[in-house]
């Protein structure tokens, strides 16, 4: 073996072992073990994992691999495991060894090419792990004999594209300044959106209209959608419906499904694309590696001045140059701090989680303005537009500005200056929740005082869903060390509940639509407890025990 | 052989880290002394090729470094200032791993660093649980693991416990027999048993480069020393720049740094290199209330 590939080797499997040894990943596991037992009820139960019209799909080999396979590739690889990888060469800033490396022979392009490949190796085991558990479930849940080689064929036919192409975009985004900043975080998201969900409907229809035209799908008419397809859900559902005959209006469904028992269980064969798409979608995945040229051309290779450089222009985001224009206001924040020296000095507790509230607008200016803002759309708009849309952008400000709040003084090592202050050790978790809430709060201080009276239900829905994202914000923060996991899960939590308009009352966790009833208020306030409940373990676990 | 001509660092922000600095190191243990932000790490970043400079050459064995950075990377050994390790990787792998990007294939080579440096028993144990002394070491073995003809560590002795310390310059020592090894610091006492040539950085420019010998000489006839009453001692310190003070029962021995007699009773004396270190500095006109420190006078109770 040469040099270039002993040190490629060397990253990829350094990167791996990294991965593979942090508490997150044992915690992912865990999570992917128990969604396998839940996502796959007992065929008694009165819902199913995939449902054609109202009929349940048979539990064999191939509609479990495809329906696992599918949700697995949309939400694992397509969105949480970009969040999840897109940290490596960040880790070698942040760890130091980034200046140790930058003076050894290795040259760039094997580093990219190391990273690359670390990616690809992490995502494809964590695939494979999930994969096995399923197959397990079939052993368990299965009304067929397990068939292997149709789980690695399906899994590899809608996953192993995904992994290419997250492997791919993580590393070019966090190689290039801007978008390596939460700012880039966002713009995946919607990435995430455009690649998964968009090409869905249009392959659909394009395959329905060729299937009744009679035109058999060559090379040179695979539509662009089947291109842009990255994580496998347009063409393997447009493949099962042309299997079984459906289209998304007939109501085929993966995931929770409710069916009618009485109905004849549908067989599901394994999935099969055309030929022209799985020549179209290999040449697709082969398209994304030169895409790592930008990753090389970008990568600063830890050069101090090229690293300060790109420090400065990630601060040039919008958020950034706004809390740069806002500077001044956070100026008045300085009467604040007065007040609670005066007003508070002797209560501890209080004074503590006052100035907690108070860093994040020191810290943030922009909080300010979002404060002012959203309280004066409160007083000036009708009703119903201060539940939808400025009771969302409220929530959503929390999350923004309280993202960092359980976890900011362990990223810039000041956790035991902080854990010193009396009190602060003990109270920890309540402090930094009840900051985060009340920060929520001001933030729709006014549009909560007028849904009090004008929907009573809806001002209780939504402080409640303040207290479960302020503990969603403390606990996952906490036990994951990073303020990504609270910003991916709010915005698929968003998006949902968003998406649902109010249909499905489970996800009107903040009462935007009035449709919660008091079993989900209920249920949002118990889970805020288990999320409060994780940070607790997560902290004690970092202090308690020394 | 290492040249350096004109070397140049200027940042965007207009700040001049390095000026025109030029300079020959041949084999032996170089000592870069300076303050504070004279441009030592900034130097160094750039002599191991981890940045640019914004002007001048730098030549290792004929080979342009800057144009060509793999001739001096192959050949190196590199221990910067804030050097850290991954969590969750053990000492055994970590260095490993840089065996490997190092294009070192022997395991026993591993084994054998991990030795050196006294880390063989701890060497399965996770290495970001290392005390920051064990972590030194463990930076110092990954930078002999390719047994490099340039060895360039930059402040190494931070945590180190005054047996390791001797240790490591002991290493370094032995090294710098056969090849260059550059030394950077702001305590004399890391250098004066060990450095063949003394280079002196203040205000991003070269201050002296010569043995140690020659820079003592450059400042006898500079060194002064006499005992004053704890009351005059409190006066004199504002007025003139006191280099040494230890507190005795007859009074508060100092040393100061002066060209003239700087008190009634002051008696010249000969300089240790950091009093010559200091000459250096105040020739420069750097300021040198701060700097340096010495393990040395720390113990004894410098004031």
């Amino acid at each position: 073996m040469n040099d270039a590939l002993l040190r490629i080797r060397a990253i990829v499997a350094t990167d791996f072992i990294l991965r593979f040894r942090r508490t997150s990943t044992l915690v992912l596991f865990v999570a992917m073990c128990v969604l396998a037992f839940v996502s796959i009820p007992d065929p008694s139960a009165n819902w199913t994992l995939m449902s054609v019209g109202e009929a349940r799909a048979l539990y064999n080999s191939p509609a479990i691999a495809f329906a696992t396979a599918v949700n697995f590739s949309v939400l694992g690889i397509g969105l949480l495991s970009y969040y999840m990888i897109s940290n490596s060469v960040k880790r070698d800033v942040v760890s130091g060894v980034g200046n140790t490396l930058a003076a050894t022979a290795m040259r760039s392009w094997e580093y990219i090419a190391g990273k690359f490949l670390g990616n690809v190796a992490f995502l494809t085991a964590l695939t494979l792990a999930y994969m096995l558990v399923m197959m397990l479930m079939v052993t368990v849940r299965g009304e067929a004999p397990l068939e292997p080689m149709v789980f690695l064929r399906t899994y590899a036919l809608i996953c192993l594209q995904g992994i290419f192409f997250v492997s791919v975009i993580s590393l070019v985004f966090e190689t290039i300044p801007i978008l390596s900043s939460r700012i880039g975080d966002f713009i995946y998201f919607l990435v995430w959106i455009a690649l998964g969900i968009a090409p869905v409907e249009q392959l659909e229809k394009i395959n329905l209209a060729r299937q009744q035209a009679g035109v058999a799908p060559t090379l040179s008419n695979v539509p662009i959608a089947a291109y842009i397809d990255v994580i496998g859900l347009g063409t393997s559902m447009s493949a099962i419906n042309q299997q079984i005959g459906a289209d998304s209006s007939k109501g085929l469904s993966v995931g929770a499904s409710t069916f009618n028992p009485a109905l004849p269980v549908v067989v599901i064969r394994e999935v099969e694309l055309p030929t022209a798409w799985i020549i179209a979608k290999a040449l697709t995945t082969l398209g994304f590696i030169p895409l790592l040229a930008i990753a090389l051309a970008a990568f600063h290779r830890f050069d101090p001045t090229r690293l300060r450089a790109s420090a400065g222009r990630s601060k040039r985001n919008i958020v950034a140059a706004l809390g740069a224009v806002l500077k001044p206001l956070s100026r008045l924040t300085t009467i604040f701090w007065g007040m609670i020296q005066s007003l508070l000095g002797g209560q501890g507790f209080v004074r503590i989680v006052a100035a907690e509230i108070l860093l994040v607008f020191t810290l943030h200016p922009a909080a300010l303005l979002a404060l002012v803002g959203l309280n004066v759309a409160g007083i000036i708009a009708p009703i119903p537009k201060v539940q939808l849309p400025i009771a969302p952008l409220a929530c959503l400000a929390l999350v923004f500005f309280s993202a960092d709040i359980g976890i900011r003084e362990r990223q810039r090592g000041s956790s035991a200056l902080l854990l010193s202050v009396p009190m602060m050790k003990e109270h920890f978790i309540l402090i930094k929740l009840l900051a985060a809430w009340i920060l929520g709060l001001t933030f729709a201080l006014v549009p909560l005082v007028r849904l009090a009276f004008a929907a009573p239900g809806v001002a209780v829905s939504l402080a409640i869903g303040m207290f479960f994202l302020s503990a969603c914000a403390v606990g996952i923060g906490i036990a994951t060390g990073t303020a990504k996991t609270l910003i991916v899960g709010s915005l698929i939590l968003f998006y949902l509940a968003l998406n649902s308009n109010g249909r499905e009352p489970a996800l009107d966790f903040a009462g935007w639509f009035g449709s919660a009833v008091p079993m989900v208020q209920v249920g949002y306030a118990v889970a805020a407890l288990g999320f409060v409940a994780l940070g607790w373990s997560a902290h004690w676990w970092r202090t308690g025990r020394a | 052989m290492l040249v350096l001509d004109s070397v140049t660092k200027r940042f965007s922000s207009g700040v001049t880290a390095v000026n025109a600095l030029s300079l020959r190191l041949d084999k032996g243990v170089v000592g870069l002394l300076g303050p504070n932000g004279a441009g030592k790490t900034t130097l160094i970043q750039m002599i191991t090729t981890v940045t640019k400079p914004s002007a001048g050459t730098i030549f290792y064995n004929d080979v342009d470094i800057v144009k060509s950075p793999d001739a001096m990377r192959s050949r190196l050994g590199f221990l910067p200032q804030d050097f850290d390790v991954y969590d969750n990787l053990t000492a055994f792998e970590f260095l490993s791993y840089f065996a490997a990007l190092k294009g070192v294939r022997s395991k026993a080579r591993v084994g054998e660093l991990l030795e050196m440096v006294n880390l063989h028993t701890v060497a399965n144990r996770v290495a970001s649980a290392f005390s920051g002394g064990m972590k030194q070491r463990l930076g110092i073995a990954q930078a002999l693991i390719n047994d490099p003809d340039v060895l360039i560590v930059d402040e190494p002795t931070a945590g180190l416990d005054p047996e390791e310390r001797i240790r490591l310059r002991n290493i370094l020592s032995e090294i710098g027999g056969e090849k260059l090894v550059i030394l950077s610091t702001h305590i004399v006492s890391d250098i004066e048993a060990i450095a063949t040539h003394i280079a002196i950085m203040a205000q991003s420019r070269l201050q002296a480069y010569s043995t140690p010998e020659e820079l003592l000489r450059s400042a006898e006839g500079s060194v002064w020393k006499g005992i004053v009453s704890s009351e005059s001692f409190d006066s004199l310190r504002s007025q003139i720049r006191i280099s040494g003070a230890v507190r005795k029962p007859d009074g508060v021995h100092i040393s100061v740094v002066s060209a003239h007699k700087p008190f009634e009773g002051a008696a010249q004396t000969e300089p240790t290199l950091e009093d010559a270190f200091l000459f250096t500095l105040q020739k420069a006109g750097a300021d040198t209330r701060a700097e340096p420190t010495t393990g040395k006078r720390d113990k004894a109770g410098a004031l």
